[in-house]
């Protein structure tokens, strides 16, 4: 029963995303400027949200397993981990795309494209250190401490474009004065936002379920073994 | 008790003199490479172009110079020896990373007078020698117990036979010194063009900000390395 309910969810969860992107890379009004090379934008700022809503859960999962070391709270820091790592990597495939032809390279060592790579990078130093830690207590410590550095890299990502001089755009949806998007393009966006980051949440939650059957499994094996 | 492990350091660290002088050669030979790579670069581009890599080459050597004792003291089992006599995990990383950061500290203040004459930006406001010295303090405050703590944590995985282990130390070490570094490059620069920075320090942001990142690493390290090494 429960394997069919996860079956469901799963499948209307990511519908719902294919549609919407389906939607928004085929039928969504173009860009003036940049015709359709802009739709790039609703995979990679959904995605560039997503990986920073997960940092800030990373953030309270890591003060919260500081004080409490749970073995479920592990479990999701891994999931968060993995997702994490998944939706920066693709915000930065997504942006690599989107500036070859409106930028002209593939890569640069702009501010905010370095400041969101040391985030990959994070997120890839937390789950080595999480796969290498042994000790449920060391792991729940070393990893808490980690998730929070992760997340105090999120608001020196978004002020990048601020603090220092950059190819990439100044933010243009939350910013004084109102989005300068236009109401179409914006709504798109924020659905495809919407989308993503359920999937990230179902990610999270499924990857969370599977980490601890795993080690439940594990521990059983080990038990009759013994 | 923490003089007495300061002093087992330092002679371990001077008995091993290739340590100390590899990484002294390693960042000449960086200061060399770059200098002739800006050779043509106007005066106000070299004295941006100095900042950076100061704290570039000085990041690259004192991380291999932890590196280095690291190993070297995995192979003589120092830390499994000093944690059984018993010494505290604490006082140990402490002592460690005060010798460490007296030795990194002088071998980066002659390291940094050879860029200045390299790069023909020696003297500028604020003295040269004293913004270094400012610069450097919090900013090897922060660096150093990082750096320990990474090795150790590399160390301690690849005594449980992961084979990534290796990643760890710059995988986690270089992202979580960026910040540092920049806040150091950000300080350095205003207190070096600054002729009254001495008077004036403590109006700058970036020198406080510097302080309690370097502050905040410190504690966060020396707690966490008492955990991994308990552990």
């Amino acid at each position: 029963m429960v394997f069919k309910h996860n079956i469901l969810g799963s499948i209307s969860i990511l519908s719902l995303l294919t549609i919407l992107w389906g939607y928004a890379l085929f039928f969504a009004v173009p860009e003036k400027h940049q015709g359709d090379v802009y739709r790039i934008l609703y995979v990679h700022v959904p995605s560039a949200a997503a990986a920073f809503l997960i940092s800030g859960i990373l953030f309270i999962q890591g003060i919260i397993s500081i004080k409490k070391p749970w073995s479920s709270l592990l479990f999701m820091g891994k999931a968060l981990g993995e997702a994490g790592l998944i939706f920066t990597l693709l915000t930065l495939v997504t942006g690599s795309l989107w500036g070859r032809p409106t930028w002209g390279v593939w890569w640069t060592w702009d501010a905010r494209i370095t400041t969101t790579f040391l985030l990959a990078l994070l997120y890839g130093g937390y789950l080595l250190v999480w796969n290498h830690l042994d000790s449920t207590d060391t792991k729940a410590k070393v990893c808490g401490v980690l998730g929070i550095l992760i997340a105090v890299d999120v608001p020196i990502i978004y002020q990048s474009v601020t603090w220092w001089r950059t190819l990439h755009q100044p933010p243009s949806i939350i910013r004084s004065g109102g989005s300068t998007m236009d109401p179409e393009i914006l709504l798109t966006l924020l659905a495809c936002t919407a989308a993503t980051i359920a999937v990230a949440g179902w990610m999270i939650a499924y990857r969370t379920h599977i980490l601890k059957l795993h080690h439940e499994i594990h521990y059983q094996a080990l038990g009759e073994f013994t | 008790m923490i003089t007495t492990l300061q002093l087992f350091f330092l002679r371990s660290l001077i008995r091993q003199k290739e340590q100390i002088l590899s990484s002294l050669c390693f960042g000449l030979s960086l200061a060399l490479l770059l200098s002739l790579g800006t050779a043509d670069a106007a005066d106000s581009v070299k004295k941006e172009q100095f900042a950076v890599m100061l704290f570039v080459i000085l990041l690259i050597t004192t991380s291999w110079m932890i590196m280095k004792s690291s190993t070297s003291h995995e192979k003589e089992q120092t830390l499994t020896t000093l944690l059984l006599h018993p010494f505290k995990a604490s006082h140990i990383i402490i002592s460690y990373s005060s010798v460490v950061m007296a030795l990194s500290l002088i071998t980066h203040l002659i390291l940094g007078w050879i860029l200045a004459v390299l790069f023909g930006v020696a003297g500028g406001g604020g003295g040269l020698m004293s913004s270094l010295i400012i610069c450097l303090m919090p900013y090897l405050l922060g660096l150093v117990p990082l750096g320990c703590l990474c090795s150790t944590l590399t160390i301690h995985s690849s005594h449980s036979g992961h084979n990534s282990s290796a990643l760890l130390f710059p995988v986690i070490y270089f992202p979580l010194a960026t910040p540092l570094t920049l806040v150091s490059i950000q300080t350095f620069k205003l207190l070096w063009h600054d002729s009254d920075s001495l008077v004036r320090l403590s109006s700058y942001p970036s020198f406080w900000l510097l302080c309690a990142l370097g502050v905040f690493y410190a504690v966060l390290s020396i707690n966490l390395f008492s955990q991994v090494v308990s552990s």
